[in-house]
């Protein structure tokens, strides 16, 4: 049994997530990390919709829903309101997804990280727009088919790194999380919990349409983009510290890449060509990592 | 569970002013949504379908895990009276079919039944299952499969006679296999756990001899396990010659503490498990020894591991060879001469045909002969009471014989000899027996403690005492590999049973196995997969994007929400053992 | 106690007295006093405010909606370019149903940049479901952001408090602060009914189906409704207590006028002046200063239009395409009031160009003498 995780459910069945979204999974996993004691500010994304119209909500923790690009400025306002009325142990929480983090988000995420907002704040990342119908983001790997980015056009350049972005601020916590790993999400929450300051945690979370995967896939997919390397799972101290924490199986992209039917139109040049990018980010989160040098 | 209510505002005077919850989202049912349905399912494991003795492997595995090594006799003696015995000497086809060997490498099921035999407790005064029927059966032959049977007949509450010829009983357990294999005192230990049951047992009393065959008819049933016993001739000339033994007569005397002595070189003849036990025996009296064996390697059907210990041990391993005659000097055996064979078609065995290479022949000095090339049945005096096919107790797979009241099993009927198999046989008849004594048919009773489809039964299902096979009997379809989720294990290495040095070995007739440590036992039973039986690893309840499993209270397991399980089948993907199925709705 | 202060200080001062608990604001000409001296405070003890220095006004609304949701007073001040960044987060906090009160210094749109006055900026969001007040004096600042809170918190609806770029942000003028106590007592501390709390888990703001979304912005117009006697209810508390009150709009010589100068903001001020000499010159004119602007007082101000000849509308803002919204609104009011006066619809001093008492006296002179407005816009000092 995993005694560590907690058995309350904050999450409440009944909301509207679809048949196997690892964004829900991420969501009720959060909050057993957290507790009662959390107030979650959610901009517009998947979670939005998920939680239910006026007059329900899905989750046992207040909501404050919030414009799209305003999560980092929502949650700093609500832990400014909370401290001034000397409550300092109610945690917020900003739960976005990847569009409203890496894209529209991306300023006021910024300026929170840089005031260092006492905040935790999680993206969980489907790596596209999927509550409006699956377009592109900042966040869509290179080469997946979206609805912007159909197979004739597809999209060029790599998934922006939001975790270098936030090391860069100096966030004194930030890590990559997935769904297929449980307890290490948890425990990161919880690590992200304890300590002061802005934490970003960047949450892998498939999303059976937009993917083109079969609803029962969505664990295996996740746990296959780290056995591949494609989504590593390690945590950045500070900005400067990198400690990576689950070893990847070390198997080749093509496994990952053909369970999904977004990458169905990939030529083997497309595979290797990611294979080789796959490679060389890896590689150079060793030498973060003062595991090995970096060697071209 | 409590209702929830949607809520319909009618006025705006109804309203908050806030846009805000008033109620969760629990009013919606989203089970709705799903076509398909998990259901939780106790699934038999592949190796408890291949125990011909219908052990519960995969729970007496687990009780070893949780360190409740008793337990896990127990658990085994539901099913088995000789955990001990099969953890030395079984040909363990549950590690054949472990689905874990075609990950890494089998548990080690074998050494993990010895160790929770070798952890057991004599129970001098056993508590009664069932009241004492009255009902006498005669039981002749103490072998596993009359033995076996005897021990379920009684825990019936039937009264059982066990005729036996020898001075000791076991039959081959005691008198075939070597005791650096089965130390007798094992033996004896299991023995005393059967008799403790109210079992008598009759040695010296050979039946058919100094005990009548009439005798028989005062018992309600008789079982007929008298095994193989005869040693089969080689039909070549020179066998009459002093010094040539017969294999089984052999381990017999050294079984019984007689003093047997041969000559410095011995030939044994046969590719068996007899043929290797008595070269492995001649060798620790010092004997230069070699097998020789008229088939390949790949033929021989004695167990590999035996044939491995026998080369180790310094016996010679000469194959496609066959004797033509036994060569003798004033009637002493000095030597044998062989043919070279080579493989043919495949003969009525299904193994290929030796045939002989003209001019190929060659003599190996010897001072003594064992010939071990197979045994067969003495069934002469039961000639009005059995049937013969094949030259076996014709019998069906209860045991019964076509004669009411007289069943068969063990060696004397099947043609798998193994001591697990005999085990089965046995148990079989016992059902069968009992069955016979309340006036029904086996039939009658279908197929509601048989385990997975390959011919096991389960005692313990039969009679509904104890937890053997409780959750999973009726199960047809054993776990396969290709079901398991291979991604919530890691390789492990299969724990090694220590030995005595090879030096140490032939030195005596010491056990040659020692026996797994506990941090090793429990270190392989950590390596079982568990395929098809739940053990709230809890992958279904901390996976469910919907929280629609949970733990269920006060026992053992977990409940789907059937209100809420969207279907989407990720619990029966992460189930490591397949214990989810996905139903149409 | 009586201080010399500048606009933006007297807001400053204001905010610290309203007891703000967080305050979320972006720098902009010419509000950054605003900012600066409530840094000032902040740091020095007097307020025990949460002050975030965020990195835009977008971020600033959106924290002061947050801070307010979880029940917290908060203020911010901006203006022109920063007000419109914020525009689809003033929507936000009134349909949120927050008593967020923002000062914003009337300053042009750009482009051309112009820091000066014009009140286009926050005109343009009158939609936004926002009450609006639109100051005359560095006093009226103070005490309008204290009202302000009250009103808000009454109606739980955002206010913006009004006033124009230099002509009273950066112009110094002697104001009386009043005592702590006394704004204790007439403002008490924030205690919303709902909140973001965790011993009552609620969810705000979600989505709305068309089955109610309607009646959710019905009752944003019942309270605009309420808001009408509520603004002139607490001014008219404010006045007993403090000895001012400017009321909701505030009317000079129209009983007998027959014809009414309608001003707003720094604009009264000269306009007072004009409407006396022109008075002194023998001619029936009136003056109309409008403070509350939404809810729109139609009512009130019918009362000091009706049956006057001409209305001077003066506007230092346009609605492109139809004119001085003063004015336009003004009309709309009036629409169906069959003694509603002609009505003259000036626009000038965009930009930050100085209206002068000259300008103003001509204007109006200019109106009585002309039977009919000779378009719906009059431009007045523009080089045409």
């Amino acid at each position: 049994m995993r005694t560590e995780i907690p058995r309350e459910e904050l999450m409440l069945s009944g909301h509207l997530a679809c048949q196997g979204c690892g964004g829900a999974l991420a969501m009720r996993l959060a909050l057993k990390a957290l507790g009662k004691d959390t107030i979650v500010v959610i901009p517009a994304c998947c979670w939005t919709i998920i939680s239910g119209p006026y007059p329900y909500s899905a989750l046992d923790v207040p909501i404050l829903h919030t414009a799209f690009e305003t999560a980092g400025a929502a949650a700093s306002g609500i832990r400014a309101a909370l401290d001034i009325q000397g409550n300092t142990h109610t945690k917020v929480l900003a739960w976005a997804g990847d569009g409203g983090t890496f894209d529209i988000g991306l300023q006021s995420l910024s300026g929170a990280a840089e005031r260092n907002e006492d905040i935790i704040y999680v993206c969980y990342d489907n790596e596209a727009y999927m509550n409006t119908g699956i377009q592109r983001s900042s966040a869509t790997p290179e080469k997946a088919w979206t609805t912007t980015t159909p197979e004739k056009h597809p999209k060029l350049g790599p998934k922006k790194n939001m975790v270098q972005i936030l090391a860069g601020h100096k966030a004194p916590y930030v890590a990559t999380a997935s769904v297929a790993y449980p307890e290490d999400l948890i425990n990161k929450i919880k690590k992200a919990a304890s300590v002061f300051g802005t934490k970003f945690i960047h949450i892998l979370a498939p999303c059976p349409p937009g993917w083109r995967i079969s609803s029962e896939q969505s664990i295996e997919v996740a746990r296959l983009a780290t056995e591949t390397k494609v989504f590593p799972i390690y945590e950045v101290f500070n900005g400067e510290e990198y400690r990576i924490n689950i070893e990847p199986k070390q198997r080749p992209v093509i496994d990952y890449l053909r369970t999904q039917g977004r990458f169905r139109h990939l030529s083997s040049a497309d595979v290797e060509e990611i294979q080789k990018r796959v490679d060389y980010e890896w590689k150079r989160l060793l030498q973060k990592a003062m595991i090995e040098p970096f060697s071209a | 569970m409590s209702e929830h209510k949607t809520v319909t505002y009618v006025h705006v005077a109804d309203m908050p002013d806030m846009v805000m919850s008033v109620a969760t989202m629990q009013w919606n049912k989203t089970g709705s949504w799903r076509y398909i349905k998990p259901m939780y399912l106790d699934r038999t494991p592949p190796c408890n379908a291949a125990c011909p003795a219908g052990n519960d492997i995969e729970g007496f595995i687990r009780l070893i895990g949780e360190k409740r090594f008793l337990d896990a006799w127990k658990l085994l003696k539901e099913e088995n009276p000789f955990p001990k015995v099969c953890g030395r000497v079984c040909f363990h086809p549950c590690e054949t079919f472990c689905n874990r060997s075609k990950y890494d490498r089998a548990v080690s099921i074998n050494a993990l039944e010895r160790f929770a035999g070798d952890h057991a407790i004599p129970d001098k005064k056993p508590t009664p299952l069932k009241k004492p029927t009255g009902k006498k059966i005669a039981i002749i032959g103490s072998g596993p499969a009359g033995l076996t049977a005897a021990y379920h007949l009684a825990r019936m509450g039937h009264k059982a006679v066990v005729y036996e010829a020898a001075p000791l009983a076991g039959g081959l357990l005691r008198l075939g296999i070597p005791e650096y294999r089965l130390p007798k005192s094992v033996l004896d230990e299991e023995i005393a756990d059967i008799a403790a049951w109210g079992v008598e047992i009759r040695c010296n009393a050979k039946v058919g001899d100094n005990v009548q065959l009439k005798e028989m008819d005062s018992f309600d049933a008789v079982f007929i396990a008298i095994g193989v016993q005869a040693n089969q001739k080689l039909g070549i000339s020179g066998e009459d010659s002093v010094g040539v033994l017969s294999g089984l007569h052999f381990l017999n005397n050294i079984n019984m503490g007689k003093t047997v002595s041969l000559g410095s070189k011995v030939v044994v003849i046969g590719g068996g498990n007899s043929a290797v036990d008595a070269a492995r025996t001649a060798r620790r009296l010092g004997c230069h020894t070699g097998i020789y064996y008229r088939r390949s390697k790949a033929e021989m059907p004695a167990f590999d591991a035996e044939v491995d210990d026998a080369v180790r041990e310094g016996v010679e391993l000469h194959l496609l060879v066959a004797p033509t005659k036994i060569i003798a000097s004033n009637r002493k055996v000095n030597g044998v001469e062989f043919t070279k064979m080579k493989l043919g078609d495949p003969d009525e065995s299904g193994r290929r045909k030796p045939i002989p290479i003209p001019g190929s022949e060659f003599i190996v000095k010897a001072d003594n002969v064992i010939t071990a090339i197979g045994e067969r049945g003495e069934f002469d005096f039961l000639k009005s009471q059995v049937q013969l096919e094949k030259s076996k107790i014709a019998a069906d797979e209860w045991g019964q014989t076509g004669k009411k009241g007289i069943f068969a099993g063990g060696d004397a009927a099947l043609n798998d000899q193994t001591v697990a198999y005999a085990i089965g046989s046995g148990k079989r008849a016992a059902c069968a027996i009992d069955i016979f004594l309340s006036g029904k048919m086996p039939k009658e009773l279908g197929n509601k403690f048989i385990i997975g489809g390959t011919g096991s039964i389960s005692v313990a299902r039969y009679l509904n005492e104890g937890t053997a096979h409780a959750k999973n009997i009726g199960q047809k379809e054993t776990v396969k590999f290709e079901e398991l989720n291979l991604a919530h294990f890691a390789p492990s290495d299969r724990s090694k049973m220590p030995r005595i040095s090879v030096a140490e070995r032939i030195k005596s007739f010491a056990e040659v196995n020692l026996g797994l440590s506990e941090s090793a036992a429990l270190h392989d039973a950590d390596r079982c997969f568990h395929c098809g039986v739940c053990t709230m690893c809890d992958n279904c309840w901390v996976f469910c994007p919907d929280a629609a499993v949970s733990h269920l209270q006060n026992a053992y397991g977990y409940e789907f929400n059937y209100f809420f399980c969207k279907g989407c089948g990720i619990c029966a993907k992460e189930c490591p053992r397949s214990c989810i199925v996905m139903e149409q709705e | 106690m009586r201080k010399v202060l500048m606009g933006n200080h007297a807001a400053s001062y204001a905010a610290k007295l309203s007891r703000v608990q967080v305050i979320a604001a972006y720098p902009i000409t010419p509000q950054t006093q605003i900012v600066e001296e409530l840094s000032e405070i902040c740091a020095n003890g007097e307020l025990d405010a949460k002050f975030l220095k965020v990195e835009s006004e977008h971020s600033a609304m959106a924290c002061c909606i947050a801070a307010s949701a979880a029940g917290a007073r908060s203020f911010t001040a901006t203006s022109a370019q920063g007000l419109a960044l914020m525009h689809e987060l003033l929507h936000w906090a009134a349909a949120a149903r927050l008593p967020v009160v923002m000062v914003n210094v009337n300053r042009a749109m750009a482009p051309g940049w112009s820091i000066w006055a014009d009140q286009t900026d926050s005109l343009a969001q009158r939609d936004t479901g926002w009450i609006q007040l639109y100051v005359e004096d560095n006093q009226e600042v103070l005490d309008s952001v204290i009202q302000a809170y009250k009103i808000a918190e009454e109606v739980s609806l955002p206010v913006m408090v009004c006033y124009d770029a230099f002509f009273l942000s950066h112009t110094y003028e002697p104001v009386d602060m009043p005592d702590q106590a006394d704004v204790d007592a007439f403002l008490p501390s924030f205690k919303p009914e709902f909140k973001l709390d965790t011993d009552n888990p609620r969810s705000f703001y979600m989505l709305v189906m068309p089955d109610n979304y309607i009646e959710l912005r019905f009752k944003i117009q019942q309270a605009m409704d309420r808001t009408l006697h509520v603004a002139a209810d607490v001014d008219r508390q404010f006045g007993k207590k403090f000895g001012r009150s400017y009321g909701i709009c505030e009317a000079i010589l129209c009983e007998d006028a027959d014809y009414v100068l309608v001003t707003s903001c720094s604009t009264t001020s000269p306009a007072r002046i004009v409407i006396r000499n022109l008075r002194e010159r023998g001619l029936k004119v009136g003056l109309l200063k409008l403070r509350l602007f939404r809810p729109f007082p139609g009512e009130e101000v019918y009362q000091h239009l009706s049956g006057k000849k001409k209305a001077v509308v003066i506007d230092r803002n346009i609605s492109f395409g139809k004119g001085g919204i003063f004015a336009d609104e003004l009309r709309g009011a009036l629409a169906n009031k069959k003694d509603r006066p002609i009505f003259y619809s000036y626009v000038t001093g965009l930009g930050g160009r100085d209206i002068t008492t000259e300008a103003l006296e001509e204007i109006v002179l200019e109106a009585i003498d002309s039977p009919t407005p000779e378009s719906n816009i009059i431009w007045k000092g523009v080089k045409i």
